[in-house]
């Protein structure tokens, strides 16, 4: 690799060497002639540019783009004005053509594409009607038992005083190696696990630390 | 099935005949009518005409009207954790109520809903409400909620509240009987009179047969509704006891079938 080099290839490629330069590069091709390959793969390259920006279009996108739909409008224009003197132009049925013409030979009558397809709108329309109707007549039914998703029994079921701190329950909880794993709503009620250690002695514990209003026993079976 | 649970169920009429605990039968009623956007006519009337019909028949009533968020909640909390030895737990809402997403939600009157979250930020949930009296292991629970009106919300035209939905969603709950003024997805009407269809139906069948089966009890309701409306509503109810309840039994102090 020699950054001089590859430097003045580039510009070689450019046609941008100044005669200094190309004295350096022609010395340079002479001490190491396995060199001149990168200088014509640069020349190569350079000319492919070339080419592709040439061949885009001086204009900005979006002028661009707006001309072409001016190009478009005028050509559809003729193309009316021409179909108005001229047999239109023959082109393939589409599925809607192809449905109708099946329809018009099993039924025996002839039935307009575009009466179809705004036919299978209404009905869609309908449909989807009918649906959001329903779905706002809907309700649910759960059962009480939503607490079913809970953790079961054996639990303590627990309200604390209004009054009492983060801190203090969390010592009370602690004491009786408790862990909240339901709860609280809007009632104020936990639901809370006993790890280890007698449930009773746990909920006599609590009742007794004065920070409670409500300290129940939940059994395992409900 | 807890054995407890059905002895509690079976105990429940004979404990209301002898009275020998108190508060055997509790109801927390509400009634919100004063909603900033979609006021009411009849609820507060419907919530004094049903506390009035249960007192009579010997409940320990709890009322209270136009309850903003912060106080329903707390009215309710406070309900689910003070009753657990009763016998009986009734809740009657009035007022205006949607369902999201399979679950019921009650509008305190200062409800300011524009999207789901509010829904679920600024409403007390029913269903959690019923799950929480379901829980409950002793006595039975029955939660009527006449909160099926059309609120405006809904014909605002704003889609952000795509899930939620007029009316209340069906829920059944072990222990307990749930009854809407209206099928659930339905909306009620507030009547033309200074009470709700539903609510005149339902004190007039506790004035005249309060010793029917609940079940039964509700399907009179059920009746008198349908035919008043012309079929436009239709109430609707579950029951899941264990035992046989009624608001006041007979004279042998058990529940009556054709008064």
């Amino acid at each position: 690799m020699n950054p001089q080099f590859d430097e003045l290839s580039r510009k070689a490629a450019a046609g941008t060497l100044t005669a200094a330069e190309r004295e350096w590069l022609d010395a340079h091709l002479r001490e190491h002639p396995d060199k001149r390959a990168q200088l014509e793969w640069d020349a190569a390259l350079s000319a492919k540019l070339e080419q592709k920006i040439a061949a885009m279009p001086a204009l900005p996108g979006w002028e661009r783009t707006e001309r072409a739909l001016q190009a478009e409008q005028a050509a559809s224009e003729t193309g009316r004005t021409a179909r108005a003197v001229k047999p239109a132009v023959v082109r393939s049925p589409g599925i809607l053509d192809r449905v109708s013409d099946w329809l018009a030979s099993s039924l025996g009558f002839a039935i307009n594409a575009q009466a179809m397809a705004v036919a299978l709108v209404l009905v869609q329309a309908g449909v989807i009607g009918a649906l959001a109707w329903q779905y706002e007549r809907d309700y649910s039914e759960i059962r009480a038992g939503t607490q079913d998703q809970t953790p079961r029994g054996p639990l303590l079921r627990v309200s604390f005083r209004e009054d009492v701190r983060e801190s203090e329950l969390r010592r009370a909880l602690a004491g009786i190696g408790g862990e909240i794993v339901g709860g609280p709503g809007q009632i104020g009620v936990y639901l809370v696990r006993v790890k280890d250690g007698d449930l009773r002695a746990a909920a006599q514990r609590l009742r007794a630390s004065g920070i409670t209003e409500l300290v129940e026993i939940v059994e395992a079976k409900r | 099935m807890n054995i407890a649970r059905i002895l509690a169920g079976w105990a429940i009429a004979l404990t209301a005949t002898a009275g020998a605990q108190a508060p055997a039968r509790v109801a927390l009623l509400i009634g919100n009518a004063q909603y900033a956007d979609a006021p009411l006519r009849n609820p507060l009337n419907d919530v004094r005409e049903v506390a009035a019909s249960l007192k009579s028949l010997g409940f320990a009533v709890t009322t209270h009207e136009n309850l903003k968020l912060g106080e329903m909640r707390e009215s309710l909390r406070k309900f689910v954790l003070t009753t657990r030895t009763a016998d009986v737990r009734l809740v009657y809402f009035a007022g205006h109520g949607l369902q999201m997403r399979g679950r019921s939600y009650l509008l305190p009157v200062d409800a300011k809903i524009n999207n789901e979250t509010h829904v679920l930020e600024r409403t007390a949930d029913a269903t959690e409400l019923v799950e929480q009296l379901s829980a409950i292991e002793r006595g039975a629970n029955v939660v009527i909620i006449d909160a099926c009106r059309t609120h405006p919300m809904f014909t605002s035209g704003t889609r952000k509240m795509w899930a939620a939905k007029p009316g209340l969603s069906k829920v059944t709950a072990s222990g307990t009987v749930v009854a809407f003024s209206t099928r659930p997805g339905q909306t009620a009407l507030d009547g033309d009179g200074a009470i709700s269809v539903y609510t005149r139906h339902l004190t007039r069948g506790l004035r005249q047969a309060p010793a029917l089966p609940v079940e039964e009890f509700f399907k009179r309701v059920r009746a008198g509704v349908v035919a008043e409306t012309n079929n436009k509503q239709v109430p609707w109810e579950s029951s899941d006891l264990n035992g046989e309840l009624c608001f006041r039994p007979g004279a042998n102090g058990q529940c009556v079938r054709e008064p």
